[in-house]
């Protein structure tokens, strides 16, 4: 893939994840930033050009080069600034942009004049994805990561195989033969000690590895039951923190008839929570007051959420309530550096808001891709492209392809039906193939299909 | 308001020096006399005044029994209205506290006027009846002490003249809340809370007041209109058809004939009736929106209005149960069962039958029927179905917060979130109305020494203190709906008179009178001390 030029307008969680994830793809970032400290941060790890101001200045924006971007992600906090720093970007002729907003107002349809106005390209908002993110991870308790492919038909389902499951031991190939001649899921990639492989069909599955599963739709029970995973969809979640996330999560999972209690420290904002989430029960104190969790009947909810600023909080909190008994405890960590700690420590998932936008925005980046997933522990991607007429793909079978080891089709889609990809499956083009290969490859995998 | 027609807005050109006089016309407004109440009350003695001229030409087309007396005492009104608008202006702008004076003051001014009228004509025997009919007029109460003498030789003047005093006091009543005291917390349900105002001070002819007057003035003209259109069309003469209107969709009851709306024996008739209380009960902004089609889907959406119709369906399902005989239930007896219902719950309190006559159990049901009331900014009266709606959550909160002592949880109307500013006041008004009911009961026993069996009495005294609180009228047992209050002593009727006049103005204007006057009089026993003091030492 030629090398873009991005400017990153905003260097917090989501603009310096972003910005780190581009430019390991070699892609050449400009970062843009009012935060000397924070500027400071990135310009320590990565290896990109800082610029210190606004983004809305069009003076700073020349500065870090904006005649010759071709994509402008602004993703400040401040939707505001955001749709300015587009605003400006499309008067200076650049190519695409990506805004982060917010405000539910401001992503309403009839928000839409303002946003091809300022020729927005792409919608992201974080809180809003991480709590789609931590939905599916509801409704699929005991994976670590579920992301939805192919229009809803494929599944990737990330999970840490339990020592009891039935598939430990066995080689993919047995297990493969098991479901002949048909198969329904596949699997992508396994990580162990810290390592991925994409698997052939050779390989034993061990206790503790780590798996990525591109499965169907309906199989997605049966996987759950091989992979030794518990599947109830939760009646009670306690939500400790209340923003924005913990709003929308809370609104969908009562909208589905789970009984959900809020713990919120800021007495303001507990009350307009109160007020704008009908059948939710909202404490207000500290999440870490065990009296408190208590109160919330956390010891009796199938799932607990922490979802505020604070890491050591959020652990703290899902420590305590996987001690008193509550079912699943999930945690959101800001600092990635913390996430090996916490497998056994009976935080059961930890996820980071910023991957989830990060994905949106590298799928948007990448263009042509579909749809993008990345893990956190594992280095790995899964991939949706599309077949173009006349690639290498258009036509052929995908043994008769010699995609590179580290490479893995788990699924074609055609006409809205997926099938899970097999060595005899014929691609054609406008086909829509799930790929699974690792970040150094996904230039090479784009060359195949498109 | 305009004080001279030669008046040059800001920033044109003056006319040359020696032709016009700006000074004047500053000199001129001076003059006029600066007074919230003399300049309301004025004004409302003027529209009296034009409400009795045309009962005086009424009453000249049906054989002049009254019409000299109308004529006079419509006379004077509007010379006093004339003079108000003459000599009298309002200020700016106007604190609350003087507001409320000001609106008690009216209303005080048109039943004193009223009280005149009755004398004059010589309607009612004794001048305390005539307060008394006067009282119930403009709070819109259906006790009468006209009722059982041969309303059929009363002067049509004095009968337009009463169903008229209903017609001004449901809008009256409706202006005072929605307009005048919104910060009240009974104002207009459609509106967020926190738009409405919370201004320590009031501008009676900002735009907003202005456009919301005229909106409830065309509800209610348009709900007076279709309802003449209808008792018309159902067989009545005209005359009967327009007091019958005004009392109906003022939610008064007031009627010419003994036995209300039944006299007439016609079904479709009693229908109409129904759907004009119904409607009269209903919260006018709501009926406003409905009628303009923007947001007629959005009717239903109104948490206050299901509840209202909720209310009414309910309760007479199970009344009909109650009164079901074996036979089953005969269209006569839905549509007496339906009207009596409606009829309460829009604290108009026609009838047509005498439901004193039903078990207890139904009894029951309708005297808390005439203690919840209409819908807010109706033209009805009664605690209202917003305010319970809004106890009823507020109780289950408390409880709530007995289980989870850190729980943070809103008031809710619907979906509306309610302000606890709101809430407080609504908790105090409950405290007040249940005061009153119980006062007034005791009040009325206490005068009450009629009938044979003493056992009547406190089933009377209370109903009627709940009935009146809530400007319905008749009540149970002694003071239900064919017996006249006549029966009572002069004494129990003050005091149903005071519920009247409390029960319509939500207390608050006639307490800030009698605080007025508390403070006045301080004030002028404090300066008459010191004018003796400065007498001594000289």
């Amino acid at each position: 893939m030629s090398t873009v030029y991005i400017i990153v307008v905003g260097a917090g969680e989501v603009g310096s994840y972003v910005a780190e994830r581009l430019s390991r793809q070699g892609h050449d970032i400009a970062i843009v930033e009012n935060s000397a400290r924070r500027l400071r941060a990135v310009a320590e790890r990565l290896d990109v050009l800082t610029v210190l101001g606004s983004g809305t200045s069009p003076r700073i924006m020349a500065e870090a080069g904006l005649d010759q971007a071709d994509i402008v992600v602004a993703v400040t906090s401040s939707d505001e600034v955001n749709l300015l720093a587009s605003l400006l970007a499309k008067q200076a002729g650049v190519d695409r942009t990506v805004v982060r907003i917010e405000h539910p107002d401001l992503r309403a349809r009839d928000a839409q004049p303002l946003h091809r106005a300022a020729g927005i390209d792409l919608i992201i908002d974080p809180d809003e994805e991480t709590a789609d993110e931590i939905l599916e991870l509801l409704l699929y308790p005991g994976a670590s990561e579920v992301t939805v492919m192919g229009g809803g038909e494929i599944m990737v389902i990330g999970a840490r195989i339990g020592p009891d499951a039935p598939i430990v031991g066995r080689t993919l190939g047995e297990i493969g033969d098991d479901y002949e001649p048909e198969w329904e899921f596949i699997f992508g990639a396994i990580s162990r000690d810290g390592q991925t492989i994409i698997p052939r069909a050779d390989q034993t599955i061990e206790a503790d590895d780590l798996l990525r599963v591109v499965c169907k739709r309906r199989a997605r029970r049966e996987l759950a039951r091989l992979l030794g995973l518990a599947r109830d969809v939760p009646n009670r979640v306690t939500l400790l923190g209340g923003g924005r996330t913990a709003e929308i999560l809370a609104e969908r999972l009562s909208r589905r008839g789970a009984a959900v209690a809020i713990v919120e420290r800021d007495p303001e904002r507990a009350l307009e929570l109160a007020g704008k989430l009908e059948r939710v029960l909202v404490l207000e104190g500290e999440i870490t007051d065990a009296d408190l969790l208590l109160e919330a009947e956390i010891d009796a909810s199938d799932a607990a959420i922490a979802l505020t600023g604070e890491d050591h909080a959020n652990i703290l909190a899902c420590l305590f309530a996987k001690s008193v008994g509550a079912g699943e405890t999930i945690a959101v960590v800001h600092r990635l550096e913390l996430l090996p700690l916490l497998g056994d420590a009976g935080v059961d998932v930890a996820l980071s808001p910023r991957t989830a936008s990060a994905n949106a925005v590298l799928r948007f980046v990448r263009g042509g891709v579909t749809q993008v997933a990345t893990f956190l522990e594992a280095d790995a991607e899964v991939l949706e492209l599309e077949v173009k007429e006349g690639s290498k793909a258009d036509g052929a079978k995908i043994s008769e392809l010699r995609l590179p080891k580290d490479m893995l089709v788990g699924a074609v889609i055609r006409d809205g039906k997926a099938r899970i990809g097999r060595g005899r499956s014929q691609l054609r083009h406008r086909d829509h193939v799930v790929v699974v290969t690792t970040p150094g490859s996904v230039d090479e995998a784009k060359q195949f299909f498109g | 308001m305009s004080g001279s027609a030669h008046r040059v807005p800001w920033g044109q050109k003056a006319a040359p020096r020696g032709r016009y006089d700006i000074g004047a016309d500053f000199r001129a407004e001076r003059t006029r006399w600066v007074s919230a109440p003399a300049a309301l009350s004025s004004r409302v003695i003027g529209i009296c005044g034009l409400g009795a001229a045309l009962a005086s030409l009424i009453d000249l087309a049906y054989g002049a029994h009254a019409a000299l007396a109308l004529a006079i005492l419509a006379l004077g009104a509007l010379a006093v209205g004339f003079a108000g608008m003459r000599g009298c202006r309002f200020p700016p702008s106007i604190r609350s506290g003087s507001l409320l004076t000001t609106v008690g003051v009216a209303w005080l001014a048109a039943i004193v006027f009223s009280t005149l009228v009755y004398v004059a004509t010589r309607a009612t025997a004794r001048v305390d009846d005539a307060l008394f009919e006067s009282v119930a007029g403009f709070t819109t109460t259906a006790l009468s002490v006209m009722d059982n003498e041969g309303l059929e030789d009363t002067a049509k003047g004095v009968l337009f003249w009463r169903a008229l005093t209903q017609w001004f006091g449901g809008f009256g009543a409706l202006i005072t809340f929605v307009v005048a005291l919104p910060f009240l917390g009974v104002g207009d349900p459609t509106e967020p809370v926190e738009s409405r105002s919370t201004a320590r001070s009031t501008n009676l002819l900002a735009p907003q007041a202005r456009r919301r007057v005229k909106r409830f003035a065309s509800v209610y003209l348009g709900l007076s209109g279709i309802g003449v259109l209808l008792f018309l069309g159902g067989g009545m003469s005209p005359f009967d058809a327009v007091t019958y209107a005004f009392t109906t969709v003022s939610t008064g009851g007031f009627a010419n004939h003994e036995g209300s709306i039944g006299f007439f024996e016609s079904p479709a008739l009693e229908w109409f009736a129904i759907a004009g209380m119904l409607l009269a009960g209903a919260n006018f902004a709501l009926l406003w929106s409905a009628v303009r089609g923007r947001t007629h889907t959005r009717l239903l959406e109104s948490f206050e209005l299901r509840a209202y119709l909720g209310l009414i369906g309910a309760a007479s399902g199970a009344l009909l149960l109650f009164n079901a005989s074996g036979a089953g239930f005969s269209a006569r007896t839905v549509r007496q069962t339906v009207f009596t219902v409606v009829s309460l719950v829009s604290t108009t309190g026609h009838h047509l039958d005498d439901w004193t006559a039903w078990k207890a159990g139904g009894q029951l049901v309708l005297l808390m029927l005439m203690g919840v009331g209409a819908m807010s900014g109706s033209a009805g009266g009664g605690f209202r179905i917003l305010r319970v709606l809004v106890l009823i959550s507020l109780i289950r909160r408390e409880l709530a917060r007995q289980v989870h002592t850190h729980s943070v949880m809103v008031v809710r109307l619907g979906r509306q979130v309610i302000d606890e500013g709101v809430i407080g006041r609504m908790v105090g008004h409950m405290v007040l109305h249940t005061l009153a009911v119980a006062g007034g009961a005791i009040a009325i026993a206490a005068f009450y020494l009629g009938g044979a069996e003493p056992d009547r009495r406190l089933l009377t005294a209370l109903s009627g203190a709940v009935s009146a609180l809530s400007t319905t009228g008749p009540a149970l047992e002694g003071l239900g709906p064919t017996t006249s209050v006549l029966d009572l002593p002069a004494g129990a009727r003050a005091v149903l008179a005071a519920l009247m006049l409390g029960g319509r103005l939500a207390f608050y204007p006639i307490l800030a009178i009698v605080e007025a006057a508390r403070v006045g009089s301080r004030a002028a026993r404090r300066s008459l001390r010191r004018r003796r003091l400065r007498l001594i030492r000289r």
